[in-house]
């Protein structure tokens, strides 16, 4: 429904200048939770500022239902923002700043009303409509930025980093909401966040930036099991890497050899030979009584923090390199915790992805 | 190639917009620029121009170029013999003004940063009571306050009263139309613009730091001279070239309080405009007064703007 | 409230020299409000209480005069200078992109530069060019000094709550559909309207309080309240100027007051 078709920003002209957004491409479809996830100055609020009319892309256009928008201003976009610190207006009632846009838009007053308080039904704060914004607490605050940007029923809801300013329990709860309120309004939903967790949580879609450039899209589990690069695997969960090396390609699979820990055949897949990177995620080591099969390690435990439901194990191998381990703690096998003592590890062929190196 | 296209499109766009919103912004700007420009600025130039002229019989000036106005600014010709020499009776005024406005910086600084400091380390409630108690005078009518001191300071004012009755004096003291009137009066009048710029500077010194310093074995002097003074500096510059500066130009408190004969610069000007005529001269006062503050604000400016970096 | 703790703030001396002088700032002030409320007209001799002073000011023609080229001077002044302080606050903080902006708001600042007692005589001189040429020779010379003066000092706490002020508060209503003017009467005005209020009652009060300017370039028969006093001054006084002060002082106490109270609530939640 939406496209981004070679979005570049720039900012300044000559030695000064500085670009944002580099060639952005891609679409979102209608009823989507597409998430932008980035550290901060990835580009993402950038991003979300264009598809909103704030800035005009430098190149490239942004097409709404097959209409070019590049050029209108935000007041003529059937598009809402949820603002960060979500710019409420401190003079008007809660009702106020919901009746706003659809006033905006010249509606019948028996309409806004009506939809007003359909709105603040929405979000449970019909009780709270002719409180002053400045009498609400910042969770309250977040529900009204809500009901007002959805007041107008835009085709897209844009939200910049609407949960940052809230704590962390508030912040789970908001999160099924704002799924809920996807559902029953079948809105598009563009959510800019840096917190990949949160990301993971809500999205359909999950697009990864970085310097301005989208590094991957794609579904939180096929982000999280085949990352397209190192940035996006570190990014997105915890990662062990390790150079290596693909010797040859046999009928059997891929044939993988990492310095310091072995050769594995990588059952069913071919690669170029060359210099690879391989990535394992800490929870697919195995280790104890069931390492036993794959590449089979001994290491030094160098030391463990306990977080509850799983032990973070860090382990030092005999060339130098450490490998982090995500042990799930059980009833029947406690963790090991003594720091020196040797860890016998195994890495399952499966559990190894080969991912692009682009970070240093 | 579309892509091309398109980029030239876009900048296109934005560059008609920037265009619009700088029109825009001149427009808005355009009233109180010409307002300004035409009674602010332009009288500037105009005093500048007269200053080069010559003197008219009955005030205004005769359009003739002469460089007499500067050269009486700092020297007198002999009625005699017609030699130059310098003008005593300027350069005594001079004197005057710059010695009152030192006088007076140097007092307000030494009351007014003790009183900032006090003032702004009050709890919240008081704090607001004790800034509005010194900002009610300030924008009071300067001629109220320069009655006040008046009557205060009178041969028969409660001064001399308290004085006589305790028998301190014998005969009441004449404080009135002195140097002492006229410095004690920009004293309180000033003494205002000293405590604000330091207030804002006391209010955001982070005690932690006195704190720390405390912590670190530093006695009450040593807080006070190596972090609390160091911090408030610039506000002190700050309020320091504010007071200054208004002295310097200061013409009602001198005539009232110092009685006509203890004139300052702004009386030596007005002088000319008025019983002197001698509009040339007067101009070329007015330039040299310019000049004098427009010096020490750009010497107080490179000054903090030093401290502040360094 | 001993000083039993150690008080990290305090320094010794700061309360004596504070307490003394907020005693000398408000005793002369006290003693002139106190004495035209006296009954007799020797000053420093109390003769009991007496609204007289105050009854033959308000009967004087030249006080009642004095007073309404005042208020007069100071309200068009006022106005005058806060409409175009607050254009010019919106043109130079708004956005970005506007690089004349510094230059722009130095030059608003400009009269706060220059000493008032050079001002007055570039005005008289300018004013004189002016009469000469046209034979004008009304309140419009004030009017137009003061609204000069003025400006600066409207600009300052507009321009202050405008950089304080949320952009992205102009961006939401510009999203839910408000053009530029919808988005400047229902967002930007209500907010920033007490700064402008407070710019108006600066202006206001320091039009009224001008002495300088107003004595060198009124034409004659023309009398401010301040240059009244001016010549009253000169002249010796009666307590009668005393009770005209004393309004003066309360007119000014009360505009400050408010602009305080108006200060204090200006920041309603966020």
């Amino acid at each position: 429904m939406i496209e981004l078709r070679n979005i570049r920003k720039t900012y300044g002209s000559g030695a000064s200048a500085f670009t944002a957004l580099h060639e952005v491409d891609f679409e979102i479809s209608e009823n989507e939770f597409f998430t932008l996830l980035g550290p901060s100055g990835c580009g993402k609020t950038t991003l979300l500022r264009v598809i909103a009319g704030f800035e005009t892309p430098t190149a490239g256009a942004v097409l709404l239902g097959g209409e070019e928008i590049s050029l209108l201003p935000p007041n003529k976009r059937p598009v809402n923002t949820v603002f960060q610190n979500y710019a409420l207006f401190p003079h008007m009632t809660v009702a106020g700043n919901v009746a706003f846009g659809l006033e905006s838009l010249g509606k019948p007053k028996d309409e806004v009303r009506a939809r007003v308080e359909e709105m603040l039904e929405l979000v449970q704060m019909l009780h709270l409509r002719d409180r002053p914004i400045a009498a609400l607490s910042g969770g309250q605050q977040q529900r009204v930025a809500l009901a007002r940007a959805l007041a107008p029923n835009p085709r897209i809801l844009l939200l910049d980093e609407p949960l940052s300013a809230l704590d962390l329990k508030l912040r789970k709860e908001m999160q099924v909401e704002l799924k809920r309120l996807q559902h029953e309004t079948g809105i598009t939903f563009i959510f800019v966040t840096h917190d990949q967790e949160e990301a993971m949580a809500m999205s359909d879609r999950i697009a990864v930036m970085k310097g301005g450039r989208v590094h991957q899209i794609a579904s939180p589990k096929a982000l999280y099991d085949r990352p397209a690069d190192d940035f996006v695997a570190s990014f997105v969960g915890e990662s062990n890497f390790f150079p290596a090396r693909i010797m040859s390609n046999s009928d059997q699979g891929a044939v993988l050899s990492i310095p310091g820990l072995g050769e594995v055949t990588l059952k069913g897949e071919t690669h170029d030979t060359g210099d690879v990177t391989a990535l394992v995620r800490p929870e697919h080591i195995r280790t104890g009584d069931s390492a036993t099969s794959g590449l089979i390690l001994e290491g030094r435990l160098e030391n463990a923090m306990f977080l509850g439901i799983a032990t973070l194990a860090t382990v030092r191998m005999a060339h130098g390199q450490e490998i982090s381990l995500r042990i799930r703690n059980t009833h029947d096998a406690p963790p090991p915790t003594e720091v020196g003592s040797t860890i016998t590890m195994s890495i399952p062929p499966k559990a190894i992805r080969l991912v692009r190196a682009v970070s240093a | 190639m579309q892509g091309i296209h398109e980029i030239t499109l876009h900048s296109d766009a934005e560059q008609a917009q920037e265009r619009q919103d700088r029109r825009t912004r001149w427009l808005l700007s355009s009233p109180a620029l010409a307002i300004i420009a035409v009674f602010s600025i332009a009288p500037m130039a105009i005093i500048l121009v007269y200053s080069f002229l010559e003197p008219g019989k009955y005030g205004n000036v005769v359009w003739s170029f002469s460089l007499d106005a500067w050269i009486s600014v700092f020297a007198e010709r002999d009625i005699f013999d017609g030699t130059l020499g310098l003008a005593d009776a300027h350069l005594s005024i001079f004197w005057r003004s710059i010695k009152l406005s030192l006088l007076t910086t140097f007092t307000t600084m030494m009351i007014g940063v003790p009183m900032a400091y006090y003032v702004a380390t009050r709890a919240a409630g008081i704090r607001n009571l004790l800034l509005f108690l010194i900002t009610v005078p300030f924008w009071t009518n300067l001629l109220i306050r320069v009655l006040a001191i008046q009557e205060v300071i009178r041969k028969d004012g409660l001064i001399n009263t308290v004085l006589l009755n305790l028998g301190l004096v014998q005969e009441p003291l004449q404080m009135l139309f002195t140097d002492f009137a006229i410095g004690f009066g920009m004293t309180y009048v000033f003494l205002p613009l000293m405590v604000l710029p330091v207030y804002a500077a006391v209010e955001r010194i982070d005690f932690r730091l006195v704190e720390a310093a405390y912590d670190l074995y530093a006695s009450r002097w040593t807080v006070i001279r190596r972090v609390i003074f160091p911090i408030i500096r610039p506000g002190v510059i700050a309020g320091s070239a504010l007071v200054f500066i208004p002295s310097l130009g200061e013409f009602v408190i001198a005539r009232v309080l110092g009685g006509g004969k203890n004139l300052m610069l702004g009386n030596l000007i007005a002088l000319q405009f008025g019983q002197g005529r001698n509009w040339p001269l007067g101009a070329a006062l007015s330039v040299t007064m310019l000049v004098l503050i427009i010096s020490v604000l750009l010497i107080v400016l490179r000054f903090t703007k030093g401290r502040i970096n360094g | 409230m001993a000083d039993r703790s150690f008080d990290k703030r305090r320094i010794p001396g700061a309360g004596l020299i504070a307490a003394l002088a907020f005693a000398v700032l408000y005793i002369p002030l006290v003693i002139l409000v106190t004495y035209s409320f006296n009954a007799g007209s020797r000053i420093g001799k109390w003769e009991g209480f007496s609204l007289h002073w105050y009854g033959v000011a308000f009967r004087n023609e030249d006080i009642q005069s004095a007073t309404l080229l005042s208020v007069k001077v100071a309200v068009i002044a006022a106005l005058v200078a806060t409409v175009c302080a607050t254009l010019v606050a919106l043109a130079t903080t708004r956005g970005q992109g506007f690089k004349a902006g510094r230059f722009v708001q130095l030059a608003v600042n400009q009269p706060l530069m220059v000493p008032e007692i050079v001002t007055a005589m570039a005005l008289l001189i300018l004013f004189a060019v002016i009469k000469d040429a046209t034979g004008y020779s009304g309140t419009g010379y004030l009017i137009a000094a003061h609204s000069a003066f003025c400006i600066p000092f409207a600009f300052m706490p507009v321009r202050a709550r405008l950089q304080d002020m949320d952009t992205n508060l102009e961006a939401a209503a510009a999203d839910l559909y408000a053009n530029a003017w919808v988005t400047f009467r229902r967002v930007t005005l209500p907010l920033l309207w007490p700064a402008v209020l407070a710019g108006f009652m600066l202006a206001f009060v320091i039009s009224l309080d001008d002495v300088l300017i107003s004595e060198f370039i009124k034409t004659a028969g023309q009398e401010t309240l301040p240059t009244y006093l001016l010549g009253q001054l000169r002249r010796g006084i009666t307590a009668d100027v005393y009770a005209v002060s004393t309004i003066l002082l309360a007119v000014s106490t009360a505009i400050v007051t408010l602009i305080f109270v108006i200060n204090r609530k200006k920041k309603p939640g966020l």
